[in-house]
């Protein structure tokens, strides 16, 4: 039983962390078609942000968060301006914008190796130590990061559903055209999209950084996980992307102590490969109800 | 050049390399309805498009109350007072009816009407009010063109441009969608319909352009349309 | 004594609801060989949502749909069609990205008689088809124009063609001139005639009023799902429910003209 409710624990904490930065790539990929694969690299950039600004710049460990997740947000907004702005409405949009984010991820990534090195580094923004549930020990980060992760998405499902930001976002999302017919000002949508995903991204590479190590390629792995995460979801459903990462944080658990760590990646893409043949719109996505 | 009347002069357009739009010149007198009629295909959606920004013309001018509106981006031009309900399934398929009403006052000046304008669109629609909760791609195709419509006049606008009010739609809504276009225009609105059903715009239109080939062919009153053999013709079939 | 002939399409008690909206309630008619059919009603009638449940996209809750005798109300699509039923739809339901030919040679291809394994070329046999469909609508634009390219009529014209070349003995048909001008419109309805000479039995979704009733041999007014109206287009007019619901005032009015003799206006 305690075994369980520990598996719960760390299953948990990884959903928590998945979540936040599988819904930044929803968003992305549900208001502007663009699949982000600087995804990994922004969320490395956050942890080597946050380690810097603590460690060489000496800031107080909340402020070093609090200036890392606005500093992912204005690197989001810069690929907005600098790139993907100019490559909108182009022929081959969809597939020329992955390349240039695979292009901008390379960047981003080679900086940290340069700034940083290849060695892993221990990310000094973390709590030590815990506290016991019966004998179910919950360390405190865990805690942390999962309220960290409720709190940012409840933030976020009030903008997407009660503010005019968020029901310009949503518009866009679903129908560009029309929005731009309401007076929706679509550029303006983007850019404040990318800014937001570029801060969430940041936030969850923190939170990566505290269970893993900081490396420059720390970002791969759980960004596949986060495009599994939104595949399986129904890309664009944000509300989905919620549920599935925390569902899926709980099975990686399971994988990892029953099999083994190497197990729990392949088992994650058989269960893609599964779900999508059951549904294949993803497993919340609405089944695009064709009128004809 | 009056508050809300427009004016077209030697507008060309086309997509890719294909011209669709050639040398159209054309006025909407302030506060009246003005119809475009023609054969499908022919430039009478796309110039709508133009004048909302959705294309770019190749040359021309395009002014509204006095002001260019070429070169601007949509969304600015619906700022500007000029609203487009186009042909096509242009809804948001996962909000409901009533959040697709709402999203059509989105500017703040349309914003501060909602109660008054979704009062009149569900009166108007009934069948919005009765499935303002249904989420839009359950909707059927007819339901959703009502709501496009309902939706387009939840933005006010001092221009309103409706491609094919009639399409689709039982022949009772389109009565009522007709007493709408009349009651708006008689409280200060400019209005320019595409309108395939040409024996509809009689008794509403002040003014008809037919757009054949790209090209303005032909143009009066209704009452001149009916009685021009040779317009009816070519265009009417009979 | 001569018996009455069985019914081409037989539709009994037939019901479909999504969660809690009924579409279609209990729904039962028949059509016989020959008849065209025509189904009117205000939007959201149930009008499509019947052509769902016929041509097997949708099952129905409830109720049985038999076609010449076999029910078919659990039948899965590609069945029905081979048993003789095409459908064109209401919005543009061509393969937009490829040729109008090969959409039409698709139909011919896969639309004909069951059984045997779906066909690896197109031989003569389906060409002839194929061509012949084209022929028959009077599709007069470019065979190898991408059907993304082409204008609304020529596109309708296509699905038709498409709709024939799989040799139907019922043809369903979903607005099939909405967006069209009075020519167009002309154009589209001596189609529909020929097909009638041609032994097809047709139903027929409309709200352009002068092909509805101009066409229908009967007509089948639906409204919320269920039928308020059922008869010769003649007597619409005079059904105060369906002035009320659905025509309005001025169409009634042109229609009571037409069915003292006077041609139909829109």
């Amino acid at each position: 039983m305690d075994t369980a409710t520990q598996i719960l624990v760390s299953g948990l904490t990884l959903g928590a962390m998945y979540a936040i930065s599988t819904v930044s790539l929803s968003l992305v990929w549900g208001a502007l078609n663009v699949l982000n694969m600087a995804q990994g690299a922004l969320l490395t950039l956050g942890g080597y942000f946050a380690y810097a600004a603590v460690s060489a710049l000496g800031f107080p460990p909340l402020l070093a968060v609090l200036i890392t997740v606005a500093l992912g947000g204005l690197v989001g907004l810069l690929m907005y301006l600098a790139v993907i702005r100019h490559m909108l409405d182009t022929e081959g949009f969809e597939v020329n914008v992955i390349i240039a984010t695979v292009g901008i991820g390379t960047v981003i990534e080679n900086a940290m190796l340069k700034i940083f090195g290849a060695y892993p580094i221990r990310q000094p923004i973390m709590w030590e130590g815990g506290f016991f549930i019966g004998r179910t020990h919950i360390p405190y980060n865990s805690v942390v990061i999962v309220l960290a992760s409720v709190g940012l998405m409840l933030i976020l499902a009030v903008v997407l559903t009660r503010t005019r930001m968020g029901r310009a976002i949503r518009a866009v999302s679903q129908n560009r055209e029309a929005a731009q017919l309401m007076g929706v000002p679509d550029q303006l949508v983007y850019a404040q999209v990318l800014l937001v995903a570029g801060a969430l991204s940041a936030a969850s590479g923190i939170m990566l950084s505290t269970i893993t190590t900081l490396s420059p390629t720390m970002g791969y792995d759980p960004m596949l996980k986060a495009f599994i995460i939104c595949v399986i979801a129904g890309l664009g459903n944000i509300a989905g992307a919620l549920y599935a990462a925390f569902i899926l944080g709980v099975f990686e658990a399971v994988v990892q102590f029953v099999f083994g760590v190497r197990f729990a990646f392949p088992a994650m893409l058989l269960i893609v490969i599964l779900a999508l043949i059951w549904r294949p719109y993803g497993v919340f996505g609405r089944r695009k109800v064709s009128r004809l | 050049m009056t508050e809300s009347s427009l004016h077209i002069k030697e507008l060309k357009a086309g997509y890719g390399g294909l011209g669709v739009l050639r040398d159209i010149s054309l006025d909407v007198r302030e506060s009246s309805v003005v119809a475009l009629i023609g054969p499908n295909g022919h430039g009478k959606s796309t110039l709508l498009k133009c004048i909302s920004g959705l294309v770019k013309p190749w040359s021309g001018e395009i002014t509204f109350g006095g002001q260019s509106l070429v070169g601007l981006k949509p969304h600015q031009i619906v700022e500007r007072g000029v609203h487009h309900i186009p042909q096509g399934d242009l809804i948001f398929p996962e909000m409901s009816v009533y959040d697709n009403l709402l999203m059509g006052a989105y500017l703040p000046e349309a914003y501060s009407q909602t109660p008054r304008r979704l009062e009149e669109v569900f009166s108007l629609l009934p069948t919005l009010k009765e499935r303002q909760q249904q989420i839009g791609s359950t909707l059927s195709g007819g339901e959703r063109r009502m709501l496009s419509i309902g939706r387009g006049l939840m933005g006010g606008g001092r221009l309103l441009m409706i491609d094919e009010p009639s399409l689709g739609l039982a022949p009772l809504v389109i009565d009522q969608i007709y007493e709408v276009i009349t009651r708006l225009q008689k409280e200060g609105s400019t209005i320019l319909i595409v309108e395939e059903n040409a024996s509809r715009i009689v008794g509403v239109a002040e003014r008809v352009y037919l757009l054949d080939d790209g090209k303005l062919v032909w143009q009066g009153t209704p009452t001149e349309l009916e009685a021009s053999e040779g317009v009816l013709a070519t265009y009417l079939g009979g | 004594m001569d018996q009455v002939p069985s019914p081409l399409l037989d539709c009994r008690g037939v019901q479909k609801s999504f969660g809690a909206m009924v579409a279609v309630k209990d729904l039962s008619f028949t059509i016989s060989k020959g008849e065209v059919l025509g189904i009117g009603g205000p939007n959201g009638a149930g009008k499509t949502t019947l052509f769902e449940l016929i041509s097997g996209l949708s099952p129905a809750d409830k109720g049985e749909i038999l076609f010449e005798g076999r029910r078919i109300e659990s039948a899965p699509a590609h069945s029905i069609c081979h048993l003789g039923i095409a459908r064109v739809f209401q919005s543009n339901a061509a393969f937009d990205s490829l040729s109008a030919q090969h959409n039409v040679l698709i139909a011919a291809a896969y639309g004909s008689s069951s059984g045997r394994l779906p066909p690896l070329t197109f031989d003569p046999s389906i060409r002839r088809r194929a061509e012949w469909a084209l022929d028959f609508v009077g599709y007069k634009k470019s065979l190898s124009v991408v059907v993304r390219n082409l204008p609304v009529l020529d596109r309708k014209l296509l699905m038709i063609a498409s709709a024939i070349a799989t040799e139907p003995k019922l043809l369903l048909m979903d607005e099939p001139v909405g967006g069209l001008n009075p020519e167009e419109i002309d154009q589209v309805m001596e189609l529909v005639k020929r097909l009638i000479a041609n032994g097809v039995t047709i139903m027929l979704i409309e709200h352009v009023m002068r092909f509805l009733v101009q066409l229908s041999t009967r007509l089948i007014i639906m409204h919320h799902g269920e039928k308020i109206f059922e008869g010769v287009p003649q007597s619409l007019a005079r059904d105060d429910t369906v002035k009320r619901v659905y025509l309005g005032e001025r169409m009634s009015k042109r229609l009571a003209a037409y069915s003292q003799g006077s041609a139909i206006q829109q």
